[in-house]
């Protein structure tokens, strides 16, 4: 489970699975018609449906172009091969990566934002 | 044969499959059927018979109509059975394949420093597989669209609308009837969305009755961004331009001299068209050169291609029809301009284009983007053609790319560097400007001995890069000094003539273009004559141009002092373009030979100034002496713009090893004998302007530096005096510093050094505090010290 910020306002991530919008809410652990929950579907919407599933882009159409998920990512995305490595350090089947962006999501920055954020990253994070 | 025994291996199993089938249920429906003697026998017999009599008269009917409709059985079985289109395949991929090697060869395209982040190589794959890539282009457009400021507004005030819909790509027949109802999906969306009224930004009454009650004070609050219905359109001509393209059978890639157009050609027809099996055929706009009268283009493609005369191009044509793993034969011609009858070049063109409009043809072509506009301008009359220019937005590299693409030129031009040995100055001159980096490398190409490099220094570069090529090419040196002293006689340095150059000269260039670096031509409007567009040769690199115009003087300088003086006289007045230029190449000389009557001369000048300061940082630091250190200190008093020049030109020199003679430590000379009132005069003022506004020159250094320590790019060596030099400027205050996008302080040094401090030890920390104070006599900044002292407990 990692979660990167790149240049540009542009965070790339990768999970072991790509949530469903319940399965995501369970996971948070946040109670119906709270803040919570609007929080919570706020990131949902930014990591589930306004990112782009990079491996399934992939697959579709440039596997036959690029070698590897590596290469295509560093010359589609600009993502650096150090950052790549850390992205694919963590063995196991990767079945998700996301790339979107957001100018309004300073991460680097300590706040109450950021801090809700890294928990439920973490929180996903945990099988 | 291969492809035939296939599809017969293909047929043979469905009908075993279809047979065993039927064998299945009859003996499962049938059941008497296993009680009659030698059953197995009879009832297959009894199958093969009953779909002999059902299958071959509908058999005999397929074929007949299958070739009477293609008309073309000896094709056919050319094409199962024979070796004609397997010769003409693997043909026309040799052809290709050595195409590209004669551009690798001939360094007009260098694989290793192909950089593909540009956008048109993605709407060149559209382009090319429109089949494969039409949902993806509806999902940009969907994504796009509702990423826009005027779309997300409406969703952010509650304003009810509905996705926009885009047809579903059944077979690839009904592509260009799918693009066409995309295009007018768009169009419907975009009447639906437009609700805004007359004034600016605020709903149609009847609009504004459809946001719920209960989400009407969010409309009060963002109302403003519904002015911006730009941002719909944008994408919305966006998303139409994809769809046109998709639907196409001609790309045509525009752009200026320089900017990687055969570069990004070649990459495409290696890496993809040829790495996916396309049947595709690449020239050059040259190739077509010794077209004769009356030929047509595939009849010189013909020719070009096939040495055996039995083969045309309607058999590649043949192939596409014949063979499902070709869909289309796609044509690549890199630099139309380069044909030598660009008139006649372009009619051929045009008449290939209507002929190849209903074939499976695809042409990709490349142009200079202002002959295309003069000599090719037709083209865009014709509907099925899209033009991709390659300029403007999205061409700039990514820092990720501009950091890998200088590891590549070093590594394929065999310099024994990488980014570990040389500046981060040296990498941003060569990340803003890559012609040096192509010259520095062409210069300096397996020299093994090359030391780190800490500076550019331009004179010496273009003096090695001059020696290879003359060397390489033969009769430049003399070509470019005629040029040159063109140039200087007629006070024209820019656009000259062909026709004014002598024939050696003119044959010169002409081999020197192809490679792209030293001259280039272009096309220019002859004033008050019809049709009076001129070929003229220009200089690709404007500052190579003025190198050798320096270099030109320095020689008369040395023959003739009088007519020299006159002439850099002449030639440095600021109504000429290379003013500028000149005086810097001619002061970097002087510098360098010690010259001091030239310098002196140079001194005259209204530039001088400026000049000076950007060149004493340009010359390896051995050449400075005492005399120019005064000059520099000089200037620095002189101005709070100087100072400000000056300081931006040292924080680059922290290491007092690499410029033992100008370093940092100038820097900390000066701010040591400052009293508050120059400081403020100099240093404040210089690096916090008063009209500044997004940032300021004091954050850029103090951004510039804390991502140098992020990113590990801090020797031991320089540290210290990093230290230092923010102690200096501790006493910088930024008044409009929360109207700033940095996330810096009022004091912006200070909050560098609370960034910075966990890359020093407390002691050397402590130690570097204390021997400043005790250097610096400005109040604010020993108080400044003072605070960090007290706080640190120093």
């Amino acid at each position: 489970m990692k979660f990167i910020s790149l240049p540009d306002d542009k965070f790339v991530f990768r999970m072991n699975k790509k949530y469903s919008k319940k399965q995501f809410l369970k996971k948070c652990d946040v109670n119906k018609g709270t803040f919570g929950e609007i929080f919570a579907l706020e990131i949902y919407n930014k990591m589930f449906e306004d990112a782009i599933d990079v491996i399934a882009e992939y697959k579709k159409y440039y596997s036959d172009e690029y070698d590897s998920i590596q290469e295509f990512l560093f010359w589609r995305y600009c993502i650096p091969f150090e950052t790549l490595d850390e992205i694919f350090s963590e063995s196991g089947r990767s079945s998700y990566i996301g790339i979107f962006s957001d100018y309004s999501l300073h991460l680097e920055e300590e706040n109450e934002f950021s801090r809700a954020f890294k928990d439920l990253f973490e929180k996903l994070g945990k099988r | 044969m291969r492809q035939g025994l296939k599809v017969f291996g293909e047929l043979l199993v469905t009908l075993l499959f279809i047979f065993g089938l039927v064998f299945g249920i009859s003996v499962l429906f049938h059941p008497e059927w296993l009680g009659i003697p030698n059953w197995p026998i009879r009832l297959s017999s009894q199958i093969v018979a009953a779909a002999g009599y059902t299958l071959i008269p509908g058999f005999l009917l397929w074929l007949m109509t299958k070739l009477i409709v293609s008309k073309n059985i000896t094709e056919l079985i050319y094409f199962y059975f024979g070796r004609k289109y397997k010769n003409i395949e693997s043909t026309v991929n040799k052809f290709t394949i050595l195409q590209i090697d004669k551009e690798k060869n001939s360094r007009r395209y260098i694989p290793a420093v192909f950089i593909e982040t540009i956008d048109v190589k993605e709407r060149l794959r559209y382009f090319t597989e429109p089949f494969k890539f039409y949902p993806k282009v509806v999902d940009i457009a969907k994504r796009d669209i509702g990423k826009s400021l005027f779309i997300t507004t409406l969703h952010q005030i509650h304003y009810p609308i509905d996705e926009i819909y885009f047809p579903k790509l059944g077979n690839k027949n009904n592509l260009n009837l799918k693009c066409e109802l995309a295009c007018e999906a768009l169009d419907e969306y975009s009447d639906m969305v437009n609700i805004v009224g007359e004034k600016a930004g605020r709903l149609k009454e009847e609009h504004l009755e459809r946001i719920p009650n209960d989400k009407k004070h969010i409309y009060t609050y963002h109302y403003v961004n519904l002015e911006f219905f730009s941002s719909y359109e944008r994408v919305k001509e966006e998303a139409k331009k994809n769809f046109k393209l998709l639907s196409d059978n001609v790309a045509l890639i525009t752009g200026r001299a320089g900017h990687g157009k055969t570069n990004l050609i070649c990459n495409f027809t290696e890496n993809f068209l040829l790495k996916k099996g396309k049947l595709c055929l690449y020239f050059t706009g040259r190739d077509f050169n010794q077209m004769e009268e009356n030929e047509t283009i595939e009849e010189a493609i013909s020719r070009i291609v096939f040495s055996e005369t039995d083969f045309k191009f309607s058999d590649i044509l043949n192939l596409t029809r014949l063979d499902n793993n070709h869909d289309f034969l796609f044509i690549v011609i890199d630099g139309l301009n380069e044909h030598t009858n660009l008139i006649q070049f372009a009619l051929s063109l045009e008449q290939l284009i209507q002929r190849c409009n209903d074939k499976n043809v695809m042409i990709i072509l490349t142009c200079r983007s202002e002959y295309y506009e003069e000599r090719f301008g037709k083209l865009s009359k014709l509907s099925n053609l899209s033009i991709l220019p390659m300029e403007g937005f999205g061409i700039e590299l990514s820092e990720t790319h501009q950091d890998y693409l200088i590891e590549q030129y070093f590594q394929h031009f065999k310099i024994p560097l990488d980014l570990g040995s040389i500046s981060g100055h040296v990498i941003e001159v060569f990340s803003e400007d890559k012609l040096m980096l192509r010259f520095f490398c062409e210069a300096y190409e397996g020299v093994d001995n090359l030391p780190a490099i800490h500076d550019i220094y331009r004179f010496a570069v273009f003096e090695n890069y001059l020696k290879k090529k003359a060397e390489a090419i033969e009769g430049l040196f003399e070509s470019l000094t005629e040029i040159i002293r063109y140039m200087v006689s007629n006070s024209r340095f820019s656009n000259i003539h062909l026709q004014d150059l002598s024939e050696e000269t003119q044959a010169v260039i002409e081999n020197a273009i192809y490679e792209n670096v030293i001259v280039r031509k272009d096309l220019v409007k002859v004033p008050g004559i019809a049709l009076g567009n001129q070929e003229v040769v220009n200089f690709v690199y404007d500052e190579f141009r003025e190198y050798l115009l320096a270099s030109h003087l320095v020689i008369d300088w040395h023959h003739d002092n009088l007519l020299a003086r006159t002439e850099i006289e002449r030639l440095v007045q600021a109504t000429f373009p290379i003013a500028e230029g000149l005086q810097r190449y001619l002061c970097s000389w002087s510098i360098e030979n010690q010259d001091n009557n030239l310098l002196d001369l140079l001194s005259q000048f209204d530039l001088f100034e400026s000049v000076f300061i950007e060149i004493i940082f340009q010359v390896p630091d051995e050449l400075i002496t005492g005399t120019f250190l005064e000059i520099l200190r000089n200037f620095f008093w002189q101005s709070n713009i100087n100072a400000r020049k000056i300081i931006i030109a040292l924080i680059y020199r922290c290491n007092p090893e690499f410029f033992p003679n100008l370093n940092i430590g100038f820097l900390f000379e000066q701010i040591s004998i400052m009293n508050g009132d120059q400081y403020l005069d100099l240093i404040q003022t210089g690096l916090v302007p008063i009209l500044s506004f997004e940032t300021t020159p004091m954050n850029s250094i103090c951004n510039a530096f804390i991502i140098a320590f992020q990113n590990n790019r801090i020797n031991d060596e320089s540290r210290s005096n990093i230290l230092r030099l923010f102690l200096s400027l501790s006493g910088i205050e930024d008044t409009k510093w929360l109207d700033r996008y940095d996330d810096l302080d009022r004091y912006p040094a200070m909050k560098t050094i609370e960034l910075i401090k966990g890359y020093y030890s407390n002691k050397e920390f402590i130690s570097i505090l204390k021997e400043c104070q005790s250097t610096i006599q400005v109040e604010s900044v020993k108080e400044a010290i003072g605070n960090l002292l007290d706080q640190y407990g120093g």
